[in-house]
């Protein structure tokens, strides 16, 4: 991973904080979206992967409504 | 990486192989028109795209240009081969069979070159000035560095519709509504707080003596339930199926059924038309909008009249509702459609219970049991997402014959049961509430992470507005530099470029002509005016590109007048000294131009011979210069050589008394820029005395007076043998190369013999012209 894209990823975190703040959502949620983000950064994403980021994100209100 | 050396063979008007060898300098190609000059162009951009030559793509050139690139003329079994070489030493290769299959080795070193970045061609010059805004943004992508930016933005757009999608979060937020609605159906204006009391009572009335209290709303739904159930179950099958039919009926299913076909209905009235519209009207907003886009006001397509943009955009707007209207009309759709599954759900449950198995059996019922059996066996499911056309026209044919029946059952009287019923379906509603609640909590859930998402996608893009505003705003400054350079003194300036307002990836170029802001260039710039600001938008472009790549220039200032086409070497010179360029013309006066102004040290300079052959192929032209072409002629033609040194020297000495700033009295008309070289050098003699001068040994500059004695004998000769159009004498070999001799030698001495650069290599302000090692000076 180059400085710059290790520069774009920390940017990328910042951002997603930004967001939360005016919309917010669960700790979890926020983490799950930040750990994709490379992956959502990197490339034009397949359906398939964007449905399994999509999933990933919906489990963590799952979980938050199970609580 | 430069380019070192660029072969090709039997490709496009090659022959045997021939080379371009830069050895990483920047090289200035001349060829007469056909030359084959653009055959190296070609090779390059076949190279880098991995064999599509874009300006050759067309329906007679073959699937893969195999009639286009390869020599017509090739022989059996001889490749059609492009080869090149970059400074380090690493190749790249494509070899061509005789059916277009295309081989190519070490393509992936140019993977970071951008053909449209490093390629431009005479056609292509104004090309972006002429794009759509989007088209501009995304020429610019690369550039900025935004391309993962962009791509992030696309997939959180894509995550949120695919969130959207998984959760059902338009069935969820459906569900809720026609729960809350039957909540507010049964509990008209009425709290949570209301409802409990409601229960509250309900439980005293029915619990047994002394129970305590339900301590909330659930609680007394759950007590109630079992309560009320037992005193069902303690009344005789009548009341039971009374119990069950009351319930039915108030299902109210033929409302159910009403609401859905009305929103069906609503439906088809608004989208039918609508798309029909919309597809006629499309292909006419498509051809509006890109005239639009070249002129602020235009004939309507539709009625002729004049119309502006703002008019424009308020109709689209008008449109955007009209569309909003009919997503509307299918939320309504969507909502009737989940309220009648939910409430036939229902119907089949009571119509599956024990105690109106016997009632459905009866023979009183034999002219509605085909309908209560149709209702029986319906897919919910199919039936909320309005997939299942056919069942939805045999339940709606079927409960309204059903539901007249019911409604009489219901009607008929038995003693102590009406109020059970009643209270048994105020309990039921009530229950709904935890369900409302499970919901909203979901919907509020997934509503959040809907919100988190565009906000996450609004914070990328506004991370790429603010991106691509500095770098427009640096590309803007290399622009603005770059123009002054092409246009210096002229009322067109500030060109910059900017993100239009009204889009999201929007870029265009702005200026200021004779003061006033324009929003285009199109709106006043000339041809000419356009293809020289695409020169500096290629150029400035090219110049933030990293890594640095060479470029490669195709007659690109055909459309420039002298004067511009002579600030291009200002621009080569002060805004690109950098990097490699790979410049073809076929104007002879401007190659003869670069070569006096582009110092030696960085630019090459070679020449093609004319085309003669498939067979033949291009040719180098070995001649050194203009001079030694004119000694060629000797032989053949004393009078045509002596006349080619005379015109060379009227090129040559027009640009020399150009670049020393010696002035020549203005003449009215074409004779201004048809002067002879005889003039220039009477002036240069005048001049010269004074301000040339030469570094001596002692390290002092002094006037050099050998060129004057030089321009002597260059003028005698000149005005003796040289003018054919004024003096006809016979002209002998001898003679003819004494005058190419005299004026060979004579421009050589205005070149520095140590740093072979030309006088007026270096200006420095207010003193003096300069050569690179400053051993010649031209005083201002």
């Amino acid at each position: 991973m180059t400085a710059s894209v290790d520069g774009e990823l920390a940017s990328s975190d910042e951002r997603l904080r930004a967001a939360a703040a005016r919309a917010p959502v669960a700790s979890a949620t926020l983490r799950a979206l930040a750990a994709a983000m490379p992956l959502l950064t990197s490339r034009p994403l397949k359906p398939a992967e964007v449905a399994s980021v999509a999933k990933e994100l919906l489990s963590t209100i799952e979980c938050e409504d199970g609580v | 990486m430069n380019v070192d050396e660029l072969g090709i063979q039997w490709f496009r008007g090659a022959a045997a192989r021939v080379a371009l060898r830069p050895r990483g300098k920047s090289v200035v190609v001349y060829g007469p028109n056909g030359s084959g000059k653009s055959s190296f162009v070609d090779a390059c951009e076949f190279l880098l795209t991995g064999g599509n030559v874009q300006h050759l793509s067309h329906e007679y050139s073959g699937r893969r240009l195999e009639k286009a690139v390869i020599n017509t003329h090739a022989p059996a079994g001889v490749d059609c081969a492009i080869d090149l070489r970059l400074t380090g030493g690493t190749k790249a290769s494509a070899s061509v069979s005789p059916d277009g299959q295309a081989h190519f080795v070490g393509r992936s070193v140019l993977a970071s070159w951008d053909c449209d970045a490093v390629i431009l061609r005479q056609d292509q010059v104004a090309a972006f000035v002429h794009a759509t805004k989007g088209q501009k943004y995304s020429a610019l992508l690369p550039l900025i560095g935004m391309q993962s930016l962009e791509t992030a933005a696309v997939n959180l757009k894509n995550l949120a519709k695919r969130v959207r999608e998984i959760s059902e979060f338009e069935r969820s937020l459906s569900k809720l509504e026609t729960l809350r609605e039957r909540w507010s159906t049964t509990f008209p204006g009425k709290d949570n707080a209301a409802v409990a009391a409601e229960l509250k009572a309900l439980h005293a009335r029915y619990a047994p003596p002394g129970a305590p209290p339900p301590s909330g709303l659930n609680a007394a739904v759950a007590e109630l339930r079992c309560v009320l159930r037992d005193r069902t179950a303690g009344h005789d099958v009548v009341a039971r199926r009374h119990a069950m039919l009351a319930g039915l009926h108030r299902l109210n299913l033929p409302g159910a059924l009403t609401e859905a076909v009305v929103a069906l209905q609503a439906l088809a009235g608004s989208v039918d038309p609508l798309i029909t519209e919309r597809l006629a009207l499309l292909q006419h907003a498509q051809a509006f909008a890109l005239r639009l886009d070249r002129a602020g006001a235009m004939a309507c397509p539709a009625c002729g009249s004049e119309v502006d943009a703002g008019d424009f955009r308020r109709h689209v707007d008008a449109e955007h509702v009209r569309w909003k209207e009919a997503l509307s009309a299918y939320d309504a759709r969507r909502r009737a459609l989940a309220k009648l599954a939910d409430a036939v759900s229902t119907a089949k449950s009571s119509l599956e219970s024990d105690d109106l198995k016997q009632w459905r059996s009866d023979a009183a019922q034999d002219g509605i049991r085909a309908h209560l059996d149709v209702l029986a066996a319906a897919d919910c499911d199919a039936l909320r997402a309005g997939t299942a056309s056919s069942a939805f026209a045999a339940i709606a044919d079927a409960i309204p014959r059903m539901s007249s029946r019911v409604e009489e059952c219901a009607r008929e009287q038995v003693v102590g049961v009406e109020d059970l019923v009643h209270d048994t379906a105020t309990v039921e509603a009530a229950g709904a509430y935890p369900e409302i609640r499970s919901h909203e909590k979901r919907v509020h859930s997934v509503e959040s992470l809907l919100r988190f998402l565009v906000e996450a996608e609004a914070e990328v893009r506004a991370e790429i507005k603010r991106r691509t505003e500095q770098v427009l705003s640096a590309i803007s400054g290399d622009l603005q530099k770059m123009w002054a350079t092409l246009h210096p003194g002229e009322p067109i300036d500030e060109v910059r470029l900017y993100q239009a307002p009204d889009a999201e990836k929007a870029v265009d170029i702005a200026l200021r002509f004779h003061g006033k802001e324009q929003l285009s260039p199109r709106l006043t710039l000339s041809e000419g005016h356009r293809n020289s600001l695409g020169l500096c938008v290629f150029f400035a472009f090219a110049k933030r590109s990293q890594p640095a790549r060479p470029v490669l220039l195709d007659d690109v200032v055909t459309s420039f007048d002298r004067e511009h086409r002579g600030f291009v070497a200002d621009l080569l010179l002060q805004h690109f000294s950098g990097r490699q360029v790979l410049l073809f013309t076929h104007d002879t006066e401007w190659f003869t131009e670069l070569r006096t102004r582009l110092p030696g040290c960085d630019w090459a300079f070679e020449r093609l011979l004319p085309w003669d052959s498939p067979e033949v192929g291009l040719r180098w032209n070995a001649a050194r210069d203009e001079f030694d072409e004119a000694k060629v002629l000797l032989p053949l033609d004393a009078k045509a050589a002596a006349n080619r040194a005379r015109a060379t020297m009227d090129v040559r000495m027009g640009i020399m008394a150009e670049r020393l700033e010696i002035p020549v009295p203005h003449l009215r008309g074409p004779p201004n820029d048809s002067r002879h070289a005889q003039e220039f050098l009477r002036r240069f003699r005048a001049e010269a005395e004074q301000r040339l001068k030469k570094r001596g040994p002692d390290g002092t500059h002094e006037a050099w007076l050998e060129p004057l004695r030089a321009v002597e004998s260059v003028c005698e000769l000149l005005q003796i043998w040289a003018n054919a159009a004024t003096h006809g004498r016979y002209v002998t070999r001898a003679e003819a190369e004494r005058v190419i001799s005299v004026c060979d030698n004579f421009v050589r001495m205005l070149i520095c013999a140590d740093c072979e650069t030309y006088v007026w290599h270096s200006h420095v302000p207010g003193k003096h012209l300069r050569c690179e090692c400053g051993a010649l000076r031209w005083r201002k």
